[in-house]
């Protein structure tokens, strides 16, 4: 496993790529969070005013979003479309280990490009006496989300062996995660009008991802074909049903089990967690969540690489 | 033959679905088990010592319920578990003498909710959903909903605190007054309030002992309706029953309206009440009449707060007759005499179908309360319990502020503060020491308005009540300022230096206080208007400039309960306040600093020391460390702004025991100068200074006392200077709480959450450094640390092909 | 060491690998030959647990490559078809790598490394990346990948594909030193290859093995006759039809005639007994023709024509010579160029066009069968 993770870290560094997405990276905060700062309505952050990185952690679910992608994607793509695949599968460990001797590096090197933004926190010190516990806090935030997002990465990448697909998929999960935040009014609006619809999505929809997760992963294009059509047709079916007439009564029954819904919902919103630790709360659910993403996708990984033997 | 694919499949799907349930397990788990570490370095998110120690302290339970909606909106959806937290913590801190009870309310069920509490004074919240479009956030409107924490300590009425926020968007939310982080500091403040509050005594009792006279004016119809005809007869006995508890001190005026007449106070009409039937005539139901002695008028200007009875309608028409005002009744004496213009029409069996039955409470300190429509009150009790209440409201002591600030032809420009003050529920009392010569011990707090304008006799005074245990708040005035100029458009603000006499310098140099001479501008201060008439319209033009400090809240230091919701406040022409530590520490005494202007501070340098005046034109701060006003306009004037390069010190509190400045060997009283009044008996002028209790007490001293100074908005619009004034009331408040809950409420630290501030004064060239810095530091190291990895590697290359030819050749 | 037993591959409907069993002992190298397609490879991944297989299973140092695969990865090393190489690293740090991902390290890994590097040959580009190496380079670091933890069983796919012949030699060499204490597969296409270094070798096509023995076996196994060939100063018509009528002779074919001599190939049924018997009987007739011998010899057989006969006429099996299977060769192979990719004749075109290519170097002449030599045109337009 360390042999591993020693050869992905030196892969990283070993080329021009590693740096140069260091470097975007950097750059990209830099220019976002104390130049433009489009999250809080613009301006630079000494104008702002503010001794604070919040300006920082506020955009960097968005740009990790766009640029942990390209960190994950050659994970295992790369390796698929070289013959290092069969190396490495055929190398003496548990595939659970090789996998997560490639997620540590890729995480590692993620933390390579965290460090990679101290300037920051030394113009903190720079121009004042920070708090330091929203600082770490963010970090810490920052450290798991990123984190998060490789394991989706890592995923997505085990999947293909092209890379550039690796790389738009795994943005694209990513950017769902980060703007799955903004879908709370909606649910929260179909909860409201439409109590039986949202839980009946709400039972189908994990059915219907795991089905297409479980066909991803085992190939199997017909189990999450059928997968998706049936819970499209269950899900629109009820959402067609809820949206007729409904006597008083019948909404009261299930609208306390909505209520669920939403609060499920905001359990399983990833920038909620992320907001609260960057606040300088590290709590419980925050970590356990970060850390059941990670587990999930890396299992998910371990699982879709280890089923190609079965191929 | 097995089917290992099939095989795997099976078991990918049944481990996927475990693997699923263990995870929400997990994370249920986390949730239920909740823990969480509070990194912030006010631990914002966490009790603070102050609080642990005054639940120790405590001797009743506390007992909190928090009503909350169980749909907030969106955003707020952790609302409840955010508060639960707070709750919760306060809970384990309290050790069994805090509990709690969460009581969610369907949305449906709000308004119902409210009737019951309104009289705790819980209100509803109001938020708008954050969609970040303005046109959404318009059309899904305003979300009402609940999140009010009831406090209940001791036996007394239960308080509300209103609209508790959990900060979800830091832009808009930090703004509110109530939100998680400061809900530990909101609820022990009400706590100690409630601790304070008097417990209620029974009617009779509370009459007894009334400090002052209570002047009750009773007006009523002569004729009742027919469905209650006693109504009026049982508000009658029940002021009887009034007079016969407090003696003297219930004066009962009463006055009868003649039927079928509507009545007004002062060209208000009075409420009355609409009946469905018709009243009944006087001569079929005569009723004993009541004595009322001699009553003062019910002033006019009341405000509305004792409406809150029902009020059926308003009478149409105001003020229709001015006879009926109670200014003009004389009143009869002991005899019931029905007014001689009323008019009694033979056929009329039948009436109006409204009715008088209004009480008045007025006391001789200002205070008054309306109550009226006694209709529902069917039985003496019943009035009484309702004028009981109500009573107990106007008569209960209060704290009081004393305050004492020059006056110039009768009238203070500080004045506005008593209002302020009394709108807050304290008392502001004016004390004006050359007439009251003394000060009242009873002070929660005295404040002092230009400090170094008083005479030697009023300041000793000052001083002894600071040394015998007195809080003083000292807020010393560097310059006024005429805002009105005569000049047209190249005009300057005059500015008058008022000078300090001797021994106020003195006193405080002996304490280690000094005032700096300099005006100090700060830059993205208030911008206070300078009228000048324009034209021969005389119009009133205001022409902006930046005078007057804002306090931001990287100018307070947070965790005081003094810089508590100041933020916000202006500070018109401020000087810098400087404090000798080596002298504070001699004497005991430790400092608090509450403003400190952080922001871009710079020195107003006048042309003309003696006679300062700040130009209209040319006030840009945006220079140098040093700008030379209006060089081109006027090369020969000097006057320029110095940047300060330092925070400026405004206002700090001192606390400990202060030692008189008149006390010990041959000092004597000082005498009141010749102006003042004859010295009667208690005045010690020229005698040996008598000996005092000395005990610790609380000294603020601010540089700036101009934030009501009401002149210098008067440009504005009143909902601008009500919201700007907003933070200057509340930094009276919190004045007057420090007084009056004392070190127990200082301990408790006011968690604002607002973020530190960027150090004010960096240069152009240290901003544009550190965004090189930000931007390209880490590419640059990576650049070399790539160049130096390659040359490494190319160099190790080279040497193994040498060493390799070296073999060869070998 | 190893042993397959009843091996079934399906991707999907498609069947890769029907039925395959054999077995390598210690000190043993098999030869697993076949055209490309023929599930040589997927044979190779089932028993490196690359894949699994659907139906049968194998056992490598006596671990069921299904129940245990780990152990039976740390058994065995393994050259996928192309190298498995990471450009971006030198071959040392490569080697290291492979190292410590099987549990090498320290001392044993730099000993072991020394090793493999001198055997494979890498010195001189040890401290090269990779990416800069040449083909035979990086052939032999996919070699050395396979050695460094000294595995008893090797599984070489291809090795030599794509090696000049100095390399191949090399490689044959390194194969036959590696032989003595652990037992070896390695596939080829190429004929001469499975000869020279395998003891045992293996033919499989189409997914199924088609033969298995020593080169000798499989060469009697293909046909039932000995080549004789002859040539002849002068020109008599009648010739071929007097040479058919010797005892044992059933085939004559005329093959050029140039500068007054004329070459013939001829079949003679039997071994090599009968051989030289029908030699003396060829050699009296000519002289009797009036001809003069120039040349009379036995012309061994070579293996493409071994192979390419045992392709067409289906399984044998040298241990069980009769267990011919009929359904296979009802099947006909498809002869024409735009075949299928299991289709037989531009594989084997292929196969002895680079054996070709390989005679012209300094290997033992090969003759292509003339009747392949359309179908060869096809390939090479390809």
């Amino acid at each position: 496993m360390i042999a591993i993770l020693r050869r992905e870290l030196g892969a990283f560094f070993g080329s021009l790529v590693g740096f140069g997405i260091i470097g975007a990276f950097v750059v990209i905060m830099g220019l976002l969070s104390l130049l433009l700062d489009p999250m809080g309505g613009g301006g630079d952050w000494f104008r702002r005013g503010e001794l604070t990185m919040r300006t920082f952690f506020g955009i960097f679910p968005w740009v990790a979003a766009v640029v942990l992608p390209a960190v994950s994607m050659k994970l295992w793509a790369e390796d698929r479309r070289q013959a290092t695949f069969e190396l490495l599968m055929t190398l003496p460990l548990p595939t659970w280990k090789v996998a997560l001797g490639k997620y540590f590096a890729a995480v590692a090197f993620f933390g390579v490009m965290l460090l990679a933004t101290f300037a920051w926190p030394l113009m903190l010190i720079k121009f004042g006496s920070p708090d330091w516990g929203p600082v770490a806090g963010g970090y810490i935030a920052c450290f798991l989300l990123g984190a998060a997002f490789l394991a989706v990465g890592a995923f997505v990448s085990g999947l293909t062996d092209n890379q550039a697909l690796a790389f738009f998929l795994s943005m694209l999960i990513c950017l769902g995660i980060v703007g799955m935040g903004e879908l709370r009014p909606l649910v929260g609006d179909l909860v409201r009008n439409e109590p039986l619809a949202a839980i009946t999505h709400a039972l189908s929809l994990p059915v219907v991802l795991l089905a297409v997760l479980a066909s991803a992963v085992g190939r199997d294009r017909a189990l999450g074909g059928g997968a998706v059509m049936i819970g499209a047709v269950i899900n629109g079916g009820v959402y067609a049903i809820s949206t007729l007439d409904w006597s008083e009564s019948t909404m009261l029954d299930v609208h306390a089990k909505a209520d669920m819904v939403v609060a499920a919902f905001a359990q399983a919103s990833v920038l909620d967690h992320f907001k609260e630790i960057e606040r300088g709360i590290v709590n419980t659910n925050g970590l356990v969540f970060f850390a059941s993403l990670i587990v999930l996708f890396v299992v998910l990984n371990v699982m879709s690489l280890e089923s190609r033997r079965y191929g | 033959m097995v089917n290992r694919k099939r095989n795997y499949t099976l078991y990918f799907m049944l481990f996927s679905v475990l693997m699923l349930l263990a995870l929400s397990a997990v994370n249920y788990l986390g949730m239920e088990y909740r823990q969480r570490i509070d990194l912030t370095g006010d631990r914002r998110f966490t009790l603070s010592e102050g609080t642990r120690s005054l639940l120790e302290k405590l001797p009743d339970n506390i007992t909190l319920t928090y009503y909350v909606s169980s749909e907030p909106p969106e955003k707020r959806v952790n609302l409840e578990r955010d508060v639960r937290e707070k709750l919760e913590e306060l809970t384990k801190a309290g050790n069994g003498k805090l509990s709690y009870t969460v009581e969610r309310v369907e949305q449906k069920n709000i308004a119902t909710k409210l009737e019951e509490l309104s009289k705790y004074g819980v209100e509803v919240s109001e938020d708008f959903q954050t969609t970040d479009v303005a046109e959404k956030s318009a059309a899904i409107g305003v979300n009402r909903y609940l999140s009010s924490v009831l406090v209940r300590y001791g036996p007394g009425e239960p308080k509300a605190i209103n609209g508790i926020v959990n900060v979800v968007d830091a832009k808009t939310d930090e703004a509110r007054p109530h939100r998680v982080e400061t809900l530990e500091f909101d609820i022990m403040y009400t706590v100690m309030k409630l601790k304070s509050d008097q417990r209620k005594p029974s009617f009779k009792q509370m009459l007894r002992n009334m400090s002052r006279p209570l002047n009750v004016l009773y007006f009523r119809s002569e004729q009742m309706p027919r469905s209650n005809p006693q109504v009026g007869a049982n508000v009658a006995l029940a002021l009887d029953r009034l007079r016969e508890w407090g003696g003297e001190k219930v004066k009962i005026s009463t006055d009868t309206i003649a039927w079928g007449e509507r009545v007004g106070v002062g060209g208000r009409p009075l409420p009355y009440v609409n009946t469905p039937e018709p009243t009944v005539d006087p001569k079929e139901a005569p009723e004993p009449p009541a004595t009322p002695p001699g009553m003062p008028p019910l002033p006019d200007d009341r405000d509305g707060d004792g409406t809150s009875g029902a009020t059926p309608g308003t009478a149409p028409g105001e003020g229709k007759d001015p006879r009926k005002q109670p200014g003009g009744i004389t009143p009869p004496g002991g005899e019931a005499a029905p007014k001689p213009d009323t008019p009694v029409k033979p056929e009329a069996k039948v009436g109006p179908n409204f009715y008088y039955t209004v009480v008045g409470l007025v006391t001789d300190d200002g205070r008054q309360d309306l109550l009226y429509e006694f209709g529902d009150d069917r039985n003496v009790d019943a009035v009484l319990k309702r004028l009981e209440d109500r009573v107990w409201e106007l008569v209960k002591p209060r704290s009081s502020l004393g305050i004492i600030a020059p006056e110039a032809g009768g009238r203070s420009p500080y004045s506005a503060l008593v209002n302020y003050i009394y709108q807050l529920g304290y008392t502001g009392r004016q004390i004006n020491l050359r007439q009251d010569k003394r000060i009242p011990p009873d002070l929660a707090a005295l404040i002092v308005f230009e400090p170094h304008t008083l005479a030697e006799r009023e300041l000793y005074e000052i001083d002894r009540f600071l040394a015998q245990g007195g809080n003083v708040v000292m807020l010393y005035q560097g310059y006024a300022a005429t805002m009105s100029i005569a000049r047209f458009d190249s005009g300057s603000i005059i500015l008058t230096p008022i000078a300090s006499q001797p021994h106020f310098v003195d006193w405080c140099k002996r304490l280690g206080i000094s005032f700096e001479s300099d005006l100090l501008i700060q830059k993205g201060g208030y911008d206070l208007a300078v009228v000048r008439s324009a034209g021969r319209e005389g119009q009133q033009l205001p022409v902006s400039l930046p005078l007057a400090a804002n306090v931001g809240p990287d100018d307070l230091d947070q965790g005081s309960i003094f810089a508590r919701g100041i933020s916000g406040m202006p500070l018109p022409f401020p000087v810098e306040l400087k404090l000798d530590d080596e002298k504070l520490g001699a004497q005991g005494l430790t400092r608090q600093d509450v403003i400190t202007l952080a922001g871009q501070v710079f020195k107003f340098i006048p042309d003309n020391r003696d006679m300062p005046s700040i130009p209209r034109l040319g006030l840009s701060l945006d220079g140098g460390p040093e700008v030379q006003l209006n060089p081109d306009a006027a090369p020969d004037v000097t006057t320029r702004l110095q940047r300060l390069g330092r925070p400026a010190l405004i206002a700090s509190v001192l606390s400990g025991t202060f030692k008189s400045a008149w006390q010990g060997e041959g000092k004597l009283v000082p005498r009141w100068d010749a102006a003042a009044a004859a010295p009667d008996t208690s005045d010690l002028g020229g005698q040996p200074v008598p000996e005092l209790k000395a005990k610790p007490g609380r000294l603020m001293v601010m540089s700036c006392a101009g934030t009501f100074n009401s002149e210098y908005f008067s440009s504005w619009r009143q909902e601008d200077v009500n919201a700007i004034l907003r933070g200057g009331v509340q930094f009276y408040q919190n004045i007057a709480d420090a007084g009056i809950y004392g070190d127990e409420l200082v301990s408790l630290r006011a968690k604002t959450g607002a973020a530190p501030r960027i150090r004010a004064d960096y240069s152009r060239g240290e901003r544009i450094t550190w965004y090189v810095l930000v931007l390209g530091g880490t590419p640059a190291l990576l650049l070399v640390f790539g160049f130096m990895r390659g040359a490494l590697r190319a160099k190790a290359r080279e040497e193994y092909r040498l060493k390799l030819e070296k073999m060869e050749a070998a | 060491m190893i042993e397959a037993r009843g091996i079934t591959k399906y991707y999907g409907t498609f069947k890769a690998l029907d039925d395959v069993s054999f077995h390598v002992n210690k000190g043993e190298v098999l030869g697993f030959l076949g055209p490309n397609g023929a599930g040589k490879s997927t044979t190779m991944k089932v028993l490196t647990t690359f894949i699994s297989a659907s139906e049968g299973t194998a056992t490598v140092d006596g671990f069921d490559v299904h129940a245990e695969p780990e152990r039976v990865r740390s058994h065995l090393g393994y050259l996928p078809e192309t190298p498995p190489l990471y450009g971006d690293m030198t071959v040392e740090e490569y080697l290291q790598f492979c190292g410590r991902a099987r549990g090498l390290s320290g001392r044993e890994l730099t000993a072991r490394l020394k090793v493999v590097v001198e055997d494979t040959n890498l010195l001189p580009k040890l401290k090269s990346p990779i990416v800069e190496l040449s083909k035979g380079y990086r052939q032999r670091t996919g070699i050395a990948q396979a050695l460094i933890h000294d595995p008893p069983v090797l599984i070489l796919d291809e090795p030599t594909s794509g090696l000049d012949p100095h390399q191949i030699i090399e490689i044959r060499k390194l194969i036959e030193r590696l032989s003595v204490n652990k037992a070896i597969i390695f596939s080829t296409h190429i004929l001469q290859e499975a000869a020279a270094v395998s003891s045992r070798m293996v033919i499989i096509n189409g997914g199924r093995k088609i033969a298995d023995g020593t080169a000798d076996q499989l060469a009697t196994l293909a046909t039932g006759t000995t080549r004789l060939k002859l040539l002849v100063l002068g020109n008599f018509a009648g010739l071929p039809q007097a040479l058919k009528a010797v005892a044992g002779i059933v085939e004559v074919h005329s093959k050029d005639t140039a500068e007054g001599y004329s070459r013939f190939s001829l079949e003679v049924k039997g071994g090599a007994k009968a051989a030289r018997d029908a030699c003396v009987d060829v050699g009296r007739l000519v002289v009797k023709c009036g001809l003069n011998v120039a040349e009379l010899a036995q012309d061994p057989m070579t293996l493409e024509d071994v192979f390419l006969r045992l392709l067409q006429s289906g399984p044998r099996d040298s241990q069980r010579p009769d267990n011919r299977r009929v359904d296979f060769l009802q099947e006909p192979a498809p002869r024409d160029a735009n075949a299928t990719e299991m289709g037989l004749p531009s594989e084997m075109v292929q196969a002895a066009m680079a054996a070709r290519a390989k005679s012209e170097q300094n290997l033992p002449p090969v003759k292509s069968k003339s009747d392949l030599k359309p179908a060869e045109e096809e390939g090479g337009r390809a």
